[in-house]
C-alpha cells in the first residue's frame, strides 16, 4: 500500500545504505516509536520534501514552511503512536497522513495569515517566493521580465482555483506525487484526482490565452 | 491573435501528457498526431508552459536551511512531549493504583462500620431470618440486603434480614480512604464502590 515512496533512488542502493533506508514506512514508524532516532532521519528524507512542497505556497517565510512541516511531522507520529496500541490496526498510512495535515495546517495558515496582515501589506502580495526575480532594470532582463509578469498572472490564477483543484495541483507538480497518491492523500478517487488536474491546467492554461501570440 | 483550437478528441490526451501521467498506448498515438496538427502543438506547449509558470521553483538555500533546522526541532518535540507522556502516564498508573488501595481499604473498614451501626441499634433487626436469602448474589448494590447478610454476618446470624447499614460511616469511610473530605458534594469518586454506595444512599 505505501511502499513506493522511496522515489528517485534505485532499490539496490536503499538496500546497500542498509539500515533504515530498506525498510516501508510502517517499519520505520515502528522503529521510531521504539527509540530508534535513525528511522525518524530515514522519514524526515522521505516525505518532508513532499510535505514541504504541499505548504510552500502558503508559507509567508521560509520558517514558516519548516514550521508547518514540523507540525505535519509531530501530528502524523503522535497519530502513529495511537494507532499502534490499538488492537485491530491495519498499517498506519504515514504518507497519505502527513500531506493531508500538511495541507490542512497550510490552508489554516493562510487563513491566519490573511487576517493579520489585510491591512498593511496588502499591497506585497503574492506568495513570497516570487521576489527572486526582482531586479530587472538591465534591457536584457527585459524578457525575463515578461516571464515573471506571466508567471504571476498564472500564480494569481493557482490561487485563485478551487481548494480541491489547487491541492491536487500542488501535489501533483509541486511535490511530483503519482495520482494514485495524490488520491490516496486527499481521500478521493483516482480519476477525481485526475478531473481536478484537468479543470486546474485548463483555468491556468486560459489565463496564459491573451498572451498567446508569444513563441 | 490567432489562437486555433485543439483538436477536440486530442484535449485530454493533451492534458495527460501535460500532467505527465498516461499509458503509453496513448502516449504513442498522441506523439503521431502531434507531429502533423499544428494547432495541438500549440495548445500542449501551452498547456505545458502554464504549469511551468505554476509550479514553484526548487527550495532556495534559506528554506532548505530552515528545513533542516526543523528536523531537529522536530525531534527536540518528539522528545519533550515523550518525556511529559511518559511522567502522564505514571502518574495515571500512581492515582489508579491508589483507587485500587482505596477500594480495598473501604472494603475492610465497612464491615468495622455496619458492625458498630448494629451494635449501637440492635433493637431494629427483626426476628425471622429468610436463609434460602442468605446465598443469593454476590455483588453488593442491587441485592444488598440478602449479599452483605452472606458477606459480612452479624453477631446474631438469625436477625440480619431487615438490617440497615450505617451508610453515612461507610461513606466517610470511603472518603477518607481517597484523600476527600467527608461531606464533600462535589468530590468525584471515579471508582465503582462510590457509585454503588451512592445509589444506596438515594433509595
Amino acid at each position: 500500500m505505501n511502499e513506493p515512496h522511496d522515489r528517485g533512488r534505485s532499490p539496490h542502493l536503499a538496500v546497500l545504505l542498509g539500515g533504515a533506508a530498506g525498510r516501508s514506512d510502517e517499519a520505520l514508524v515502528g522503529a521510531f516509536l521504539a527509540g530508534e532516532e535513525a528511522a525518524f532521519a530515514e522519514l524526515w528524507r522521505r516525505h518532508s520534501p513532499a510535505a514541504h512542497a504541499a505548504v510552500r505556497r502558503f508559507a509567508r517565510t521560509p520558517e514558516d514552511g519548516a514550521d508547518l512541516v514540523q507540525r505535519a511531522f509531530l501530528r502524523a507520529l503522535e497519530a502513529a503512536r495511537r494507532s499502534a496500541r490499538l488492537p485491530l490496526r491495519g498499517p498506519f498510512p504515514f504518507r497519505p497522513f502527513i500531506l493531508r495535515v500538511a495541507l490542512n495546517l497550510a490552508k489554516n495558515h493562510a487563513r491566519d495569515e490573511a487576517r493579520w496582515r489585510r491591512a498593511p501589506v496588502e499591497a506585497v502580495d503574492g506568495d513570497g517566493l516570487t521576489a527572486t526575480s526582482g531586479d530587472g532594470a538591465s534591457p536584457a532582463a527585459e524578457a525575463s521580465l515578461l516571464r515573471a509578469e506571466r508567471d504571476e498572472l498564472v500564480r494569481a490564477a493557482v490561487r485563485g482555483l478551487p481548494r480541491r483543484q489547487r491541492e491536487v495541483l500542488t501535489l501533483r507538480v509541486d511535490a511530483g506525487l503519482s495520482f494514485a497518491d495524490v488520491a490516496q492523500a486527499l481521500g478521493i478517487a483516482e480519476g477525481n484526482a485526475r478531473v481536478c488536474f484537468h479543470h486546474a491546467a485548463r483555468r491556468l492554461r486560459a489565463a496564459l490565452a491573451p498572451r498567446e501570440d508569444e513563441p | 491573435m490567432t489562437v486555433t483550437r485543439p483538436c477536440p478528441e486530442f484535449e485530454t490526451l493533451l492534458l495527460d501528457r501535460a500532467a505527465g501521467s498516461f499509458a503509453a498506448a496513448a502516449a504513442a498515438r498522441l506523439e503521431a498526431h502531434l507531429a502533423g496538427c499544428e494547432a495541438c502543438r500549440a495548445e500542449a506547449a501551452a498547456l505545458q508552459a502554464a504549469l511551468a509558470a505554476a509550479s514553484l521553483p526548487p527550495p532556495s538555500e534559506a528554506e532548505q536551511r530552515a528545513l533542516d533546522r526543523a528536523q531537529v526541532a522536530t525531534l527536540r518535540h518528539w522528545r519533550g512531549a515523550e518525556g511529559s507522556r511518559r511522567n502522564r502516564s505514571l502518574l495515571q498508573g500512581f492515582s489508579a493504583g491508589f483507587a485500587v488501595a482505596a477500594a480495598a481499604a473501604v472494603l475492610v473498614i465497612a464491615p468495622g462500620a455496619y458492625r458498630r451501626a448494629q451494635q449501637a441499634e440492635p433493637q431494629q433487626a427483626e426476628a425471622g431470618a429468610a436463609p434460602d436469602n442468605a446465598g443469593a448474589a454476590a455483588t453488593v448494590p442491587d441485592n444488598a440486603h440478602a449479599s452483605t447478610a452472606a458477606a459480612y454476618p452479624g453477631p446474631e446470624p438469625g436477625r440480619v434480614a431487615g438490617w440497615e447499614p450505617d451508610l453515612e460511616a461507610a461513606w466517610e469511610a470511603a472518603a477518607l480512604a481517597v484523600g476527600e473530605a467527608p461531606g464533600d458534594e462535589e468530590s468525584d469518586l471515579a471508582w465503582a464502590g462510590a457509585a454503588d454506595f451512592t445509589d444506596l444512599t438515594d433509595e
